[in-house]
C-alpha cells in the first residue's frame, strides 16, 4: 500500500479516536494495534507531527503506576480535519465498493 | 536490542534538533516502553516492534526540517560573520583587560616608590591613596570587561539566531544578573571615593608644608635668579653685579654663585630641595 496513503488513513483513525475522548500514547497504539496492521515506531512521529499542525494539545497527567502520562486532546482544528479526512474516506470506500459490487457502466 | 541501547541510539541519532524537542521524543518513548513493559511485554519485543531507532529518528527530523524555513545560506553566513565579529570583539576585549591589568601593576610598583619617596606623612596618605585609587579604578574595569564578554558573546547568539528565524533559541539566551558582582563594584567605587578624600587630604598637607617649610625670601632670591638669566631673550645682563661681560664668563660667574645658593639650600632643607631649588633651574 502507498506509504503517504496510509499515513492518511493512521492520520484519521488517531483523530477518530481522540474524539472519542483524550488517550495516552501507547492506549492509542493499542487500540490502533487490534484493528489495523500498524508499526508501533511511526505512531510517535505521526503524534508529533498532527501535534506540530495543531490538531490536537498535550498535557501531563499522573497515573496510578508511575510518572505522569502524556496525554492528546484534539482541537478544533483537529476537528474540522477529521471531518474533512473522514469525508474524503467514505467517498473512497463508497467508489472502491462500487467497482468491486460492479455499480459502475 | 535493549531499550538503554535504544534510547541511546535514538538520541545520537536526534542531534540537530532543538533541545526541547529532543527531550520531548526521548520521554515519549520512556513512557511507551513503561507502558509496554506493564502490559508484559519484554524489552526486546518493544525494541523490535519499534524498529530502527535511526529510522524513526530520521522522520522526526525530517518533519522538523519540513516546518521550519530552509535558510542554511543565511545560517552559514550569519555564523561566519557572527564569529570574525565575536573573535574580533573578544581579542578586543580581552587586549584592553590585559592592559588594564598592566596599568594596575606599573600604578602599584610607581606608587609604591613615590611613598617610599617621601617623607612626611601626609605626603605617604596621598601616594597610598593614589595606588588605592589606581589599583581599584582598574579592578572595576577589568570586573566590567570580564562582564562584558558573555553580554556580548550572547549579543552575537541573538543575532545570529534571529537572522536564522529561530525566535524561539533567540528567547532562550538569557541574562542572568550576577548580584556578587554588583557588590564587589559598590565596594570598590567606596575605596576609590575613600582614596580621592585620601589624596585630597595629601594635596592639602603637602602645599601647607611648603608654605610652613621654606623661608619666603629663599624662594624670592631664587625667584630672582630665574628673572636674571631669561631675561634679555636669552643674553646673560648682569650689569649691576658684575658688570658688562662676556657670554662665558657672566655664565661662570652665575653659575657659581648659583651654586653656593644651592648649598646653602642644601645645608637649609636636605637634598631634595636642592634638585628643586637648583639645578632644575639653570640646566638649560
Amino acid at each position: 500500500m502507498n506509504i503517504q496513503f496510509k499515513k492518511g488513513i493512521l492520520e484519521l483513525c488517531v483523530l477518530s479516536l481522540l474524539i472519542e475522548k483524550d488517550r495516552y500514547g501507547y492506549e492509542l497504539f493499542n487500540v490502533l494495534s487490534e484493528n489495523i496492521a500498524v508499526s508501533e515506531g511511526t505512531i510517535y512521529p505521526l503524534l508529533r507531527r498532527l501535534n506540530k499542525d495543531g490538531y490536537f494539545s498535550t498535557y501531563l497527567k499522573e497515573s496510578t503506576e508511575g510518572p505522569p502520562r502524556k496525554y492528546y486532546k484534539i482541537t478544533d482544528e483537529g476537528r474540522k480535519a477529521h471531518e474533512v479526512l473522514s469525508k474524503e474516506w467514505k467517498e473512497f470506500l463508497n467508489g472502491v465498493s462500487n467497482i468491486l459490487t460492479g455499480g459502475t457502466k | 536490542m535493549t531499550k538503554k541501547e535504544f534510547m541511546q541510539k535514538l538520541k545520537d541519532n536526534l542531534i540537530g534538533l532543538n533541545q526541547n524537542d529532543k527531550r520531548e521524543v526521548l520521554l515519549d518513548y520512556e513512557e511507551h516502553f513503561m507502558d509496554g513493559k506493564q502490559q508484559g511485554r519484554t524489552e526486546e519485543e518493544i525494541c523490535e516492534a519499534l524498529g530502527d531507532p535511526k529510522e524513526i529518528a530520521m522522520e522526526i527530523k525530517s518533519q522538523s526540517q519540513q516546518n521550519a524555513p530552509n535558510n542554511d545560506g543565511v545560517n552559514i553566513v550569519a555564523n561566519i560573520f557572527g564569529m570574525i565579529v565575536l573573535s574580533g570583539a573578544c581579542i578586543g576585549l580581552i587586549s584592553i583587560l590585559f592592559s588594564v591589568v598592566a596599568a594596575a601593576i606599573s600604578g602599584v610598583f610607581g606608587a609604591v616608590a613615590v611613598a617610599t619617596f617621601f617623607t612626611d606623612v601626609t605626603l605617604k596618605i596621598a601616594a597610598i591613596s593614589a595606588v588605592v585609587f589606581a589599583v581599584s579604578i582598574c579592578t572595576l574595569i577589568a570586573l566590567g570587561i570580564v562582564k562584558l564578554i558573555p553580554v556580548v558573546i550572547k549579543w552575537f547568539k541573538q543575532m545570529a539566531y534571529s537572522m536564522d528565524n529561530k525566535p524561539e533559541k533567540a528567547k532562550a539566551v538569557q541574562y542572568k544578573k550576577v548580584k556578587i558582582h554588583a557588590l564587589v563594584w559598590i565596594l570598590l567605587s567606596v575605596l576609590a571615593v575613600a582614596s580621592i578624600c585620601g589624596m585630597i587630604v595629601g594635596g592639602v598637607g603637602f602645599a601647607r608644608e611648603v608654605v610652613e617649610k621654606y623661608d619666603i625670601d629663599d624662594i624670592r632670591e631664587l625667584e630672582e635668579f630665574v628673572y636674571d638669566i631669561t631675561t634679555d631673550h636669552g643674553r646673560w645682563v648682569y650689569y649691576d653685579e658684575y658688570g658688562a661681560m662676556e657670554f662665558e664668563e657672566a655664565m661662570e660667574e652665575f653659575a657659581e654663585d648659583m651654586e653656593d645658593f644651592a648649598d646653602d639650600m642644601e645645608d637649609k632643607y636636605g637634598r631634595w630641595d636642592r634638585w628643586y631649588f637648583g639645578w632644575r633651574f639653570i640646566g638649560d
